[in-house]
């Protein structure tokens, strides 16, 4: 019963996931990779905290999946993320580990989506030496999302903060925006 | 159908705005009842024949209310009113429930229903007295139908009758001429009933909605109406288990519609559901193979001298639709059959796909991307599969499993890690063979190095 599949290719709209996306390709060091993830991550709970019924979802999760369900229902809005609470709270009961399978099932979904642009690529010429790099990101930002899940659960109606950046990092910012702003002023002074 | 028996009563919701629609029996769906009065079973019980118009309904509105395009959460509202013969029985509250549970299931969306009474009411009763209630099996013409009632036959001994929703161009000729040549092979006694489910002047493909999740609703329907008319208890379902399980190729797309779950065990549990209640007595969906995969069942085709019934079958999602004398050759079914086939050792003919991606050589980076995605993704999936033989299961598979009621036991889980490792050592095997071949694809599935 062979039926249409949808690939989820991407998020073309998100520039912080395509910025994220561009470093993959650059070949950037795993700690810059790592801290953009987090941020990453951290902008996706801000929309959870925004956009679904965080607290009625998540004392749902304590009572268990079917009543998870019948809040997912409801949900007109981000009902992926919503369907993603309900799968988790069939492995659990618990709403922060509930919440940090989401952020986790979100990393890994965008992390799919690079390795489907860019396996194959000079840098990544194997699903496996994909597999690999990604292994010690998801390690490394094990922490970071603990740490989100317990902010979100203490406070389900309060959007976490974007964690700062250090001046090196605004540093590199700015130059990387000097770059695209002279290149673009060049081509007007060519004309 | 006559015109006046029933009417299909839609609703949907669209920008916070209800739309309403009317479709009727003849006019916007039409399932050919008569065909079921000639072949063997006569008149269809009343409730079978109601589940019938409840699936025919939900199988046209389906294609009809399109999901927004270019949203990733594509999540219809959809309310239909359907008019049945016993609405009292559809209105039980663990009618509705089961219904609206399965088909959410399958599609993602948000759906309501409502039943009321039909002018019209069949007549019950058949007229066909089987001595002995027959098994039934699901048959589409595909790849995994052919392989699955070939393996399911090599040990059957008893009347086994087949049921295909005939719904596409040339199907019926490909099911009529397969079956046979089964039965002739391993002198069984196999009868096919073949019933035409069709749109009536639909409106064009584009106009539709593509993904059409809900269609194995109105196929399992249809087999257990044949199963409640014959009195028969157990509808088998020959699809593979990876295909049953259908894990998601990306991890993206374990929700919102995204994978197809056609032969969902879940699904098919709910249809048991559904199916004894319509019955009145048990009747089971069954998957036999679902310890198998599509290369293990496609080896008995080769192995018993079917590799012409093999060939004969048809996976692609776009036949005949974008070419008519071709499979596509790139969508996941066709890219899943090519892997079945060549684990198998079945090898087809130069030009039987419009794309070879299995060729000598073949210039992948000179093909469009949308041709090559889905081999990529499957290509990752088998690596990623590679995770199944840690001691702890990854989160993703569990996830996946569990949140959709695949497993609940852990007896039940390890049979799936099991046919999903021995899935990806068909893949990795094939890229070996690959690799000597000159496949370009090949690269990019490697050998884990042991630790």
């Amino acid at each position: 019963m062979a039926e249409n599949e949808t690939l989820d290719l991407g998020h073309r709209n998100s520039g912080r996931w395509r910025r994220l996306l561009q470093r993959f390709r650059d070949g950037e060091h795993v700690d810059d990779i790592v801290r953009d993830a987090t941020r990453c991550l951290t902008q996706s709970s801000k929309g959870l905290v925004k956009r679904l019924p965080l607290p009625e979802l998540l004392e749902a999760v304590s009572r268990g999946p079917r009543e998870v369900q019948a809040v997912v229902r409801k949900c007109a809005k981000w009902r992926h993320y919503a369907q993603l609470f309900e799968h988790s709270s069939h492995l659990t009961t618990n709403p922060q580990a509930v919440v940090a399978f989401v952020l986790r099932a979100t990393l890994d979904e965008f992390l799919d989506q690079f390795g489907h642009e860019l396996i194959g690529s000079q840098r990544y010429p194997t699903a496996l030496s994909f597999r690999v790099f990604c292994d010690e990101i998801r390690s490394r930002t094990r922490e970071d999302i603990v740490r989100l899940s317990q902010r979100i659960c203490s406070d389900p109606q309060q959007p976490p903060r974007m964690p700062a950046r250090s001046p090196q990092e605004k540093d590199r910012e700015q130059q990387r925006l000097y770059s695209l702003s002279l290149r673009q002023t060049g081509t007007r002074n060519a004309r | 159908m006559n015109d006046s028996s029933y009417a299909i009563r839609v609703g949907f919701r669209r920008e916070g705005r209800w739309l309403l629609g009317e479709l009727g029996a003849g006019r916007g769906v039409h399932l050919d009842e008569f065909a079921l009065c000639s072949q063997q079973i006569g008149t269809l019980p009343v409730l079978a024949a109601d589940l019938l118009r409840v699936a025919c309904a939900i199988y046209a509105v389906d294609r009809l209310v399109r999901r927004r395009a270019g949203r990733r959460t594509g999540t219809r509202d959809i309310t239909l009113e359907i008019s049945v013969a016993e609405p009292d029985f559809w209105r039980d509250s663990a009618m509705t429930d089961r219904i609206r549970e399965t088909v959410e299931l399958l599609s993602d969306d948000v759906w309501e229903f409502d039943f009321v009474a039909s002018k019209i009411k069949p007549a019950p009763q058949c007229w066909f007295d089987w001595d002995s209630c027959p098994t039934l099996s699901l048959y589409s013409g595909g790849l995994d139908s052919a392989a699955g009632l070939a393996t399911r036959l090599r040990s059957f001994a008893g009347t086994m009758i087949t049921v295909t929703a005939w719904h596409q161009a040339r199907q019926l000729r490909r099911v009529q001429e397969q079956v046979l040549r089964l039965r002739q092979r391993y002198e069984a006694r196999v009868n096919p009933i073949i019933v035409k489910v069709a749109m009536v002047k639909p409106p064009p493909l584009r106009s539709q909605e593509l993904t059409q999740r809900c269609r194995s609703f109105l196929f399992a329907s249809l087999g257990a109406a044949v199963a409640a008319a014959l009195r028969s208890t157990t509808i088998e379902v020959y699809e593979n288990g990876i295909g049953a399980i259908n894990l998601p190729l990306l991890r993206g797309m374990a929700t919102c519609s995204r994978t197809t779950r056609s032969s969902h065990p879940r699904f098919l549990e709910l249809m048991s559901q559904i199916a004894t209640y319509v019955a009145n007595r048990s009747v089971q969906f069954k998957l036999p193979h679902l310890d198998r995969t599509k290369g293990e069942l496609v080896r008995t085709l080769a192995a018993d001298g079917l590799a012409d019934v093999a060939a004969s079958t048809v996976s692609c999602v776009h036949y005949p639709v974008r070419d008519r004398a071709n499979q596509c050759g790139h969508c996941a079914a066709c890219v899943g059959r090519r892997q079945a086939m060549l684990v198998a050792g079945i090898h087809e003919p130069p030009g039987t796909y419009s794309v070879d991606l299995f060729a000598a050589r073949s210039a992948l980076n000179q093909l469009p991307a949308h041709q090559v995605r889905f081999l990529k993704a499957m290509v990752i999936q088998a690596d990623l599969l590679g995770e199944l033989r840690c001691s702890v299961l990854p989160d993703w598979f569990r996830r996946y499993v569990l949140g959709t009621g695949v497993a609940s036991s852990d007896d039940m889980l390890s049979r799936l890690v099991d046919v999903h490792l021995r899935y990806r050592a068909e893949w990795l095997e094939l890229a070996e063979f690959g690799r000597a071949e000159g496949w370009n694809w090949a690269k990019w599935l490697s050998q884990e190095p042991a630790a």
